[in-house]
């Protein structure tokens, strides 16, 4: 997998009320598209194991089903032992994305508490916490889960699950932190402090509310790595390899020359809904972007307008129009002509002022 | 200068951290996985039977704490024990002829994805709706391809279908390492199609990324003002918004440093690319623990000093750095 | 250096609006005429500034106030040419008469080379914000040469000793040339931005809020440099504010604005004493006098229009103690105050003089008709 992509963390950019509850048309383009991908993933791993016309584990023995290509008996051709690649699919994506999704919750759960605890208690705490945070996030993942799955195998998804959870929570927490320090001193805060609100209270009201995108965007992030994580470290090998995630389909792929032996079927559907799967977050993230960067919106927002080739050093643009779309339903005085009227303040016309030479 | 000695001691606990948990892992494990391991190798050599009780804690040699100092001596003397998988050969040995396979390749072709990615970026912010806007979603999906699967066919394209470059390895295998051309010219034709990969890949996050960024900073008076000035517009661009830009994308780079190193590992094993990479792939599939925490080990401070180089390049780029404590 | 001999010398206490002259002001350096700017929106336009005529005389100081909103910042930018999309430029021209250029020049419809070899060298820009205004990666020297090295032809040495010269008139120490801009303090980086701007001797300087975000002392003293610094340069200064009382003392004329509209302009000493439209009359009774008379403070209720679904007529009727429904059918054409010892001071109420007073009905404040007591006099 990729780089994992930051997302704006300039305080300057809170905003003091949320707004996400807006009608489902006021999403960007991005975020639209990435939850419907992502919906549509869901939905597959929740019940479409049960549409699975084969336990993806039987090895079907006759020699003409070994490594066939999509056929209307299975759909997407069979492995080199006559397993059905498309019932491994449905499962894959379920246990794939099983994982990732705790993964998820646990360690964004986990960023939230201790960013926000650094930020409020302040002092040593915050010290010691960011320490760890910064620690845990310098030191690789990968080699780390390669050693500690070396020594743990034969296991369940399980001991997986809650390295990545270990591994994954500093980065949300450190982001969190330093948004929720920005938050504590803005004034609202303060005045709910200066109240008599009790901490939790502060927190759960004020400051958790505003940080909702940040959360959110958060959570995207980290079921994306552990996508990623999970997916490489089945493909290595040290992952649990009884259990059909998409990783481990690709493993066998590969160790089985599935590609050199031209059985695209096996190879790449997994991989493909591994990319799929991963765009439909990068999108949701981006989109999440744009919901909390105002900027980040005017920029997509100038494209939708079909203000095309735009670059900030063009100066004002220069628009003479007579019919400009009024957004001023029978306003007087439109018109670009202006003579005084005699009034009750005895004016003269007002004498022709600048006309351009 | 304060903000890299502060970086400086976080190096260093980081490292000890590293170095500490190394040393309790096979500890914490569970009795049966040690057994485990102690069972896989019956026909061992004594000393290296010895060698991997000292390193799994088996025997006991004195305390822990004097078990702990003694491995960090051996440590500090680039003693990393003896590879199970290959013995007689030392682990060091072993590093030694991957590290610079890994080093070249990984690091030069990062860096360059960086760069070009980075630049793609600045003007993919400062044009809108141009043909770069209208890639966005495109380059998104590539981003999110596994590293190893774009590999996987890029050899099945270029390397089977087209012919046009080698399936793998590092080198031909006729010829010998040493500073001879064939070998040299050998090696490079060799890297081309993993160094691609990853320059694929990561480009595209890496543009997407600045882009995101470079749009925020237009935005700031700065910028704005660096227009009212009538500075030339590379001026603007350059020195008023990209200079400010790639602050936070170089804090993102730091931060990407060790994802960066997993994606290689998986692709040198697609690749076969003699690397550290492989190494521990290897390792994992031999059981050879001490290779494994060796590679753990120095992939970790690989990780440490990369983010130190990127701390050093940040204090030179941001003068507010500096002075600043954290 | 320039001094004020070469330029066009202008009394302070003589000058009126020129409008009596009849025919346009072909002695301003800088007229803007019948100047529109719209935002545009997905639910259609905003107009931002509604057919504004300003202009600007050499030496002049002229105020532009308003509250945020009014859209006096849009209208200064405007007419440079620095607003981004969605703002486009709707109606009017922008005249550009320096000395320096050999024709009068419309920034309306210059080239993008032609705008950027004018911009800074000719009209120059002090920024609200120094701290956002400033790059944070460069220092002091650096951000000072490199707009001299975009317009003038001075070599490097002579750019730097120039830049020292500069941070000497605005009273910083010349080692703060190696700073930078965090380096410093509020007040220091705002003369810095000041210094910027004086750097290519531009002929009008647009200072947007410079005082804003500092505390009234160094206020107070940076303007008093200001002042002094455009006698001895003499370039002309439009200051735009919100905050009323500094114009008094700063400002030859005066033009208020409100929902995009000029609604009074005169001669500072006039308005502020004898202020024609409820609007102004309105922002003065928001600041209290340190001497004269205790009053009460009344302020002006409400807040600004939505510019996206104005009312027709007045825009200013919903808070006006004056409003009647014939304010509905008001154009908002600019008419002179006849009681107004200036000829050239008008009003876009034409119902309202500066002694009227307010009718007691439901809608109306009570505020009295407004006498100010006299001023200390003009800075310089």
């Amino acid at each position: 997998m990729a780089i994992v992509m930051p997302i704006s963390t300039d305080p300057s950019l809170v905003r003091e009320k949320t707004q996400s509850r807006g009608p489902w048309g006021r999403l960007p383009t991005k975020a639209k598209v990435g939850a419907v991908l992502l919906a549509f993933f869901i939905l597959v791993g929740l019940i479409g194991p049960l549409f699975a016309p084969y336990d993806p584990s039987y090895q079907n023995p006759a020699p003409n089903l070994s490594l066939a290509g999509p056929s209307f008996a299975h759909l997407l051709g069979t492995t080199q032992s006559g397993q059905d690649v498309f019932s491994q699919l449905l499962n894959g994506i379920r246990l794939t994305l099983e994982l990732a999704f705790v993964v998820g919750v646990v360690a964004t759960a986990l960023s939230v508490i201790v960013g926000v605890a650094a930020a409020f208690l302040g002092g040593i705490w915050d010290e010691l916490l960011s320490l760890l945070s910064n620690v845990f996030l310098v030191l690789p993942a990968l080699p780390l889960l390669v050693v500690l799955l070396g020594y743990l195998k034969e296991t369940t998804q399980w001991p997986t699950i809650v390295v990545l959870s270990v591994l994954g929570w500093p980065w949300g927490a450190r982001v969190i932190r330093s948004q929720t320090l920005a938050i504590r001193n803005r004034d609202f805060v303060a005045a709910s402090r200066e109240t008599g609100e009790k901490g939790w209270r502060v927190i759960l009201f004020d400051i958790v509310p505003n940080e909702v995108s940040l959360i959110a965007a958060s959570f995207v992030n980290t079921v994306l790595y552990a996508i990623g994580a999970s997916v490489a470290l089945a493909f290595i090998g040290v992952a649990d390899l009884n259990s059909w995630s998409l990783g481990t389909m690709l493993y066998w792929a590969q160790s089985q020359q599935a590609l050199t032996l031209g059985a695209w079927w096996w190879f790449i559907p997994p991989g493909l809904a591994v990319a799929l799967i991963g765009t439909s977050l990068v999108l949701l993230n981006f989109g999440i972007d744009e919901i909390g960067n105002p900027r980040l919106r005017d920029a997509a927002g100038a494209k939708r307008r079909g203000l095309s080739k735009w670059s900030p050093s063009d100066p004002t643009p220069v628009v003479r129009s007579g019919g400009a779309r009024a957004a001023v339903p029978g306003h007087l005085g439109a018109s670009s002509s202006r003579r005084g009227n005699g009034g009750p303040v005895g004016a003269r016309p007002k004498a022709g002022s600048g006309t351009g030479r | 200068m304060r903000f890299l000695v502060r970086r400086l001691v976080f190096y260093a606990v980081a490292a000890w951290v590293a170095l500490t948990v190394n040393f309790f892992i096979p500890r914490a494990m569970p009795g049966n996985a040690v057994q485990d391991v102690m069972s896989r190798f019956p026909e061992l050599q004594p000393s290296a039977e010895k060698a991997l009780e000292a390193m799994l804690g088996v025997a006991h040699p004195g305390s822990m704490w004097h078990q702990y100092t003694s491995y960090l001596g051996d440590i500090f003397r680039f003693d990393f024990g003896v590879s199970l998988s290959e013995y007689p050969a030392r682990v060091s040995t072993l590093l030694g002829e991957t590290i610079p396979w890994t080093l070249t390749l990984v690091g030069t072709a990062t860096v360059i994805g960086f760069l070009v990615g980075t630049g793609f970026g600045i003007v993919a912010a400062w044009r809108s709706g141009g043909w770069l806007d209208r890639a966005l979603p495109a380059l998104t999906f590539v981003q999110a391809l596994p590293y190893f699967f774009l590999a996987l066919i890029l050899i099945e394209v270029l390397g089977l279908k087209l012919k046009v470059f080698p399936l793998g390895q590092g080198y031909a295998g006729t010829d010998i390492p040493g500073w001879n051309w064939p070998f040299i010219s050998s090696a490079i034709y060799h890297s081309v199609l993993p160094a691609f990969t990853i320059v694929i890949t990561s480009v595209a996050g890496w543009m997407l990324q600045m882009r995101n960024v470079m749009i925020t900073t237009i935005g700031e008076d700065y910028v704005l003002a660096g227009q009212a000035k009538g500075l030339r517009n590379r001026r603007v661009v350059l020195t008023y918004a990209a200079r400010n830009a790639i602050l936070p994308q170089l804090s993102g780079f730091a931060n990407a440093i060790g994802f960066v190193v997993s994606g290689a590992i998986v692709m040198e094993i697609v690749f076969s690319y003699p690397g550290v990479g492989l190494l521990l792939v290897n390792a994992v599939t031999s059981n050879d623990y001490p290779l494994m925490q060796a590679i753990f080990l120095v992939i970790s401070f690989a990780v440490l000093i990369a983010n130190l180089l990127v701390d050093l390049v940040y204090v030179f780029v941001d003068p507010r750095a500096r002075t600043r404590t954290a | 250096m320039t001094t004020v001999d070469d330029r066009h010398a202008v009394e302070p206490e003589d000058s009126g609006n020129g409008l009596s002259k009849g025919g346009g002001q072909s002695d301003a350096v800088l007229e803007i005429t019948d100047f529109s700017v719209a935002y545009r929106t997905l639910g259609g336009d905003v107009r931002a500034v509604d057919h504004v005529n300003l202009f600007l005389r050499p030496g002049e100081v002229v105020g532009l106030a308003g509250e945020s909103g009014s859209g006096k910042s849009t209208l200064a930018y405007g007419a440079c040419r620095l607003l981004r999309a969605p703002a486009v430029i709707t109606s009017g021209s922008v005249i550009y008469r320096g000395r320096r250029m050999a024709r009068p020049v419309d920034i309306l419809s210059e080239t993008k080379e032609e705008l950027r070899a004018l911009r800074w060298r000719e009209i120059s820009i002090v920024f609200q914000s120094a701290m956002n205004a400033l790059n944070p990666v460069l220092n002091v020297r650096d951000q000072l040469v490199d707009v001299m090295h975009a317009h003038l032809q001075l070599s490097r040495s002579e750019a730097v000793d120039k830049a020292a010269e500069l941070l000497d008139f605005v009273s910083i120490p010349r080692s703060r040339l190696k700073s930078y801009p965090h380096e410093l303090s509020g007040g220091m980086r705002q003369r810095v931005m000041i210094a910027m701007a004086l750097a290519t001797d531009p002929e009008v300087v647009i200072m947007d809020e410079p005082t804003t975000a500092l505390d009234v002392v160094v206020q107070r003293d940076i303007l008093s440099q200001v002042v002094e610094l455009k006698d001895r340069l003499g370039f002309s200064v439009l200051f735009i504010t919100h905050d009323l009382s500094l114009l008094l003392e700063l400002a030859n004329r005066v033009a208020v604005m409100y929902a995009g509209k000029l609604v009074e302009v005169g001669t500072a000493r006039e308005m502020l004493h004898e202020p024609a439209h409820p609007y102004t009359k309105g922002l003065l009774n928001s600041f209290p006098s340190v001497r004269g008379p205790r009053r009460e403070l009344t302020g002006i209720p409400g807040s600004p229009p939505d510019l996206r679904s104005l009312p027709p007529g007045c825009p200013f009727l919903g808070r006006c103690g004056y409003g009647t429904d014939a304010c509905r059918e008001v154009d908002m054409s600019l008419v002179r105050v006849t009681t107004s010892a200036d000829p050239d001071h008008v009003t876009a109420c034409p119902f309202v003089l500066p002694g009227t007073p307010v009718p007691t009905s439901p809608t109306g404040a009570t505020a009295p008709a407004q006498v100010l007591p006299a001023p200390e006099g003009p800075l310089s």
